[in-house]
């Protein structure tokens, strides 16, 4: 199984997270998982760089974060994405979608360098 | 991991836990994934092994999250703290907005106030505390010797022998260097015709070390006087001293050139080459006059004060001594100063300076301005926050923490203070630009003060510890307040605790005013007494011009000189009368008369030369007796004053008698015949009891300088001094230009100290008593808005408007009273400080009292009017039904 997982690219990573948050409040946990099942547990979370990725994102203003219960009735962070947040998603989507573009043109490119 | 106990959480009501919740929320991932684990059927320790791997390097994590974390809260609290302050300073101006007349009042309340003291402390802090920035200079003295005549001290020159004995053998000082300040003629170029009055310092050739100084161009005097006069006596020329520049002359005169150095002057009549420039902040020790123009080497084989540096450690007295010791060694005073009371001391610098009492009154009458002004805004407030208490309340009710509200009181009166500050500077700026114009001749320095940056600082300190401590007074007070029962009561008869408060403020404010009233009118009476002082001559129109005469001008010379004079002088346009005189001198003499016993003590007496017909043109008449005539200067005949004619015969006819000078000096032995009597003279305002006076004939006089025309010129004469300059460069016959005064200047002059500081001091007990009414209205007004439902149900019962008005008036009245009976009770006490400046008037002065409290009482009732026709103003019914 560890494998076929993937670790997942720097500078990934926030644009992952800021996705997750973007369903609505979710933990930490719930974020991780959530990626996980979202690339059918092809991309793994390195959890040890989740959380100050998530409270780094905080401190840029882009997710906002406060203390809930969670479903098993435990006090959990809960972070949500602000509206800066949500601007910032659209925008490394964008860069992100661009970016993959190129790369999978680039690999189904036929012929060699003119 | 083990769980904290459940309390931990708590601890966030006060201060969020930063680490605590990292650690809590690393923990819940790491449940959550152990719950994952154990549902696919791993074992307990299985699941924990595998979360905690995933979790990977927990510590790093940990770390990061907790940094982050921190930086947040810091984040947070500030912003919550800024946009705190921001929006109370914005909640604090729109309050203030809403209450223009309140806000305006207050604005100049401490405008006025901070402003007046800024101004007058920083003249003081200029001319009492900074006074001369010399290295070491809490060690710096000026030596003086005075003769003690009766009320007069004189200077005691003694020769400069002493200076070089005290360098050589003296051990408790380190440096003396002589000093003398002279108005000097100075023409820049050797051939050019116009001259400049200069305040000329002559000082040895170490001074500029001893006041730590060194030129800003070319060099001091100490090695070119030397090669100076090595090469004009090599030359065969007549030597030419070196001269330094002071900055600012050095700018006004000369452009700043460079190329001064060198250049050669007429200083005095002698020559001198410029041979530096020095800063403009080099200063003398006596600073009176102000920074000298130019700096010429000492001259003079006598000197009058010397400024020496005490070694580290050595006592005012002990070096006193010493220098006094070598001095009685090395120098032989003369025969006839033997029975004069000598005093030698060491002087501080800044007690030379005769204005310091003034200054002193000055910074005590501007500090209790202040002190107004500061019960005034606190009395202000106070008024204010109990207009809003019920505003308050209701806040608080809403949830507002008292703390919070506080914080919003001094908020509000912190806005003030500054914007109030900001006015104060621009006050203080504009008041000491009015100090400098009111400025009295002899108080040259006050025109280098000026409002610098520290000045602003002080205004705005000021303003801002009377605001915080007023304004947090006033908040703790309304946070104390019970809000249930503030908002309970209704309008009437609730504060009488808080009336009580603001009525004993206006009892302080009124006292403080009436003492500062009193003290300033006792000035205004002293000087209105001053200035009506009979003069014993009519000064109106009398304008003197002195000549100098060149050197070597003999006696006939100069009686021809004068005759041109008279002659030509009966053509100026709008002269009346003329007549000759020299310049009055003063002798200390000890008088004999003929048949008697000397004078047990010798005394001042001036001595003048005077035309026969002086005494016409000066209005002065002969009480007994003739004046001058052709034989007068071989019989030594002499006219003398009242008072001199008093102190020898008494009421006897002194006609006839003869008297001379017995010390030991070589004026005035002859005998004297008296031949006539004439008034005192007053030349001096400030001077309680007129000088004796001798008049010779001016024909007979020693060969002198000088010579003085005097001109009586018409009342009606437009433009007397130009008529007189022009007619003064015609005539003159030597180089120097001539002087030309006006005797009722000269003598207005005299008093010019006590003019200064007197209508200062009425103009801060104006200001005083202003703000004193402004708080006696506020507080009847608050009153009767107060009162309004009494005063209704009173009308209704049948009270008149007159008993309201009486109602009104007299709580005024009373609070007045109370007051001004404060105030007089303290003038009586400190008018002490100023008795030395009242010249005659006594200090528990009647008219003064009795004119301070009058007009204060009027000023109080006159606050008092609109709060009382408002109050008679009362509908009944309204003022009843409106509760």
């Amino acid at each position: 199984m560890p494998d076929t997982n993937v670790d997942i690219l720097r500078g990934t990573l926030d644009l992952l997270i800021l996705k997750a948050a973007s369903w609505g409040p979710t933990h930490g946990y719930g974020i991780a998982r959530w990626i996980e099942q979202a690339t059918d547990d092809v991309l793994r979370v390195e959890e040890g760089s989740l959380y100050p990725a998530l409270h780094r994102l905080e401190n840029r203003g882009w997710v906002a974060a406060e203390w809930g219960t969670s479903e098993n009735n435990r006090r959990a962070r809960y972070y949500h994405l602000t509206s800066k947040g949500r601007a910032r998603l659209r925008l490394e989507a964008a860069t992100w979608t661009r970016f993959a573009t190129a790369v999978f043109t680039a690999l189904d490119a036929p012929a060699e360098p003119a | 991991m083990t769980r904290a106990p459940a309390w931990r959480r708590y601890l966030r009501f006060w201060r969020p836990d930063v680490a605590e919740d990292v650690e809590d929320e690393l923990r819940f991932h790491a449940e959550m994934r152990m719950r994952e684990y154990l549902a696919r059927g791993m074992s307990d320790g299985e699941a924990r092994r595998l979360a905690m791997e995933r979790l990977g390097d927990l510590d790093s994590a940990r770390r990061e999250c907790i940094s982050l974390g921190e930086q947040r809260e810091r984040e947070t609290r500030r912003a919550d703290f800024l946009g705190g302050v921001r929006a109370d300073v914005a909640f604090a101006l729109r309050s203030l907005r809403r209450t223009p007349g309140w806000t305006a009042v207050a604005l100049l309340t401490i405008a006025l106030g901070v402003g007046a003291t800024t101004a007058v402390f920083s003249v003081a802090d200029r001319l009492l505390v900074r006074t001369i920035r010399y290295p070491n200079s809490s060690r710096v003295f000026v030596f003086r010797r005075l003769y003690q005549v009766p009320r007069r001290q004189l200077s005691a020159p003694f020769s400069i022998a002493a200076v070089r004995a005290w360098r050589e053998g003296a051990r408790t000082i380190e440096g003396a260097e002589p000093f003398m300040e002279s108005r000097w003629w100075m023409r820049t170029s050797a051939d050019g015709a116009d001259s400049v009055q200069v305040i000329a310092a002559q000082v040895d050739s170490g001074f500029l070390d001893f006041a730590g100084v060194h030129p800003l161009l070319g060099s001091d005097f100490t090695r070119t006087r030397r090669s100076a006069a090595a090469q004009s006596a090599m030359l065969g020329a007549s030597a030419s001293e070196p001269v330094m520049l002071s900055e600012g002359f050095w700018r006004r005169e000369f452009g700043a050139s460079p190329a001064v150095i060198g250049k050669v002057i007429v200083l005095g009549g002698k020559p001198g080459t410029i041979v530096g420039v020095v800063p403009a902040s080099l200063a003398l020790p006596d600073f009176r006059s102000g920074p000298p123009d130019v700096w010429a080497p000492y001259a003079a084989d006598l000197v009058t004060a010397v400024a020496v540096r005490l070694r580290p450690r050595v006592g005012r007295d002990a070096a006193a001594q010493e220098l006094s010791a070598i001095l009685g060694r090395s120098i032989t005073d003369p025969p006839w100063w033997r029975d004069v009371r000598m005093r030698v001391g060491l002087t501080r610098p800044e007690d030379l300076l005769d204005f310091r009492q003034g200054l002193a009154i000055l910074t005590g009458a501007v500090a209790l301005l202040l002190l107004v002004a500061c019960v005034n805004v606190a009395h202000l407030l106070l008024a204010r926050g109990a207009a809003r208490e019920r505003e308050l309340a209701v806040r608080h009710a809403m949830g507002a923490g008292r703390w919070r509200l506080v914080r919003q009181l001094v908020t509000e009166s912190l806005v003030l203070a500054i914007a109030g500050g900001a006015l104060a500077a621009a006050v203080a700026a504009l008041a000491l630009r009015a100090l400098q114009a009111l400025r009295p001749e002899s108080l040259m320095a006050l025109s280098y003060v000026s409002p610098g940056p520290g000045m602003v600082v002080l205004a705005a300190v000021l303003a801002i510890a009377g605001g915080m401590a007023v304004g947090l007074a006033a908040a703790v007070r309304s946070a104390r307040r019970d809000p249930a029962a503030a908002l309970r009561a209704n309008a009437s008869g609730t504060h009488v605790a808080g009336r009580r408060m603001r009525g004993s403020l206006v009892v302080g404010e009124i006292a403080l005013s009436a003492t500062l009233l009193v003290g300033a009118l006792l000035l205004v009476h002293a000087l209105y007494d001053l200035e009506r002082k009979r003069l014993g001559f009519d000064a109106e129109g009398m304008y003197s011009i002195t000549f100098q005469l060149p050197n070597g001008v003999r006696r006939a010379a100069r009686a021809s000189f004068g005759r041109m004079l008279r002659e030509r002088a009966r053509t100026i346009r709008g002269a009346e009368q003329v007549t000759l005189g020299t310049n009055d001198f003063g002798l200390i003499a000890t008088l004999a008369s003929e048949g008697s016993a000397p004078e047990p003590s010798p005394h001042l007496v001036g001595m003048s030369d005077v035309a026969p017909d002086y005494f016409t043109v000066m209005r002065m008449p002969l009480l007994a007796g003739r004046t001058f005539d052709d034989g007068s200067s071989a019989q030594h005949e002499v006219i003398v004053s009242s008072s001199l004619a008093h102190g020898l015969w008494g009421n006897a006819n002194p006609l006839g008698r003869r008297f001379h000078n017995v010390r030991q000096i070589d004026v005035a032995k002859d005998w004297m015949t008296v031949i006539g009597v004439v008034p005192d003279v007053v030349d001096n305002l400030l001077q309680s009891d007129a000088q004796p006076q001798i008049y010779q004939p001016v024909e007979g006089a020693p060969d002198a300088q000088e010579l003085t025309l005097l001109v009586r010129m018409r009342h009606d004469a437009d433009g007397s001094a130009t008529a007189l300059e022009r007619f003064a460069k015609a005539v003159n016959p030597g180089t120097t230009p001539p002087t030309i005064e006006s005797r009722l200047d000269e003598i207005e002059r005299t008093a010019a100290e006590p003019r200064f500081i007197t209508r200062l001091m009425a103009a801060f007990a104006a200001l005083a008593v202003l703000l004193a009414a402004v708080g006696l209205f506020g507080v009847i007004s608050y009153t009767v808005g107060q009162r309004t439902r009494e005063i209704g149900v009173r009308m209704t019962l049948g009270a008149t408007r007159a008993s309201i008005a009486r109602l009104v008036v007299g709580e005024g009245i009373r609070l007045a009273v109370l007051g001004t009976a404060l105030g007089l009770t303290a003038a009586a006490g400190m008018t002490r400080v100023i008795a030395s400046a009242l010249y005659g008037v006594s200090r528990f002065d009647p008219v003064s009292f009795a004119g301070g409290a009058a007009l204060l009482l009027a000023v109080a009732i006159a606050a008092c009017v609109v709060p009382m026709l408002k109050a008679t103003a009362v509908d009944p019914v309204t003022a009843v039904r409106a509760e």
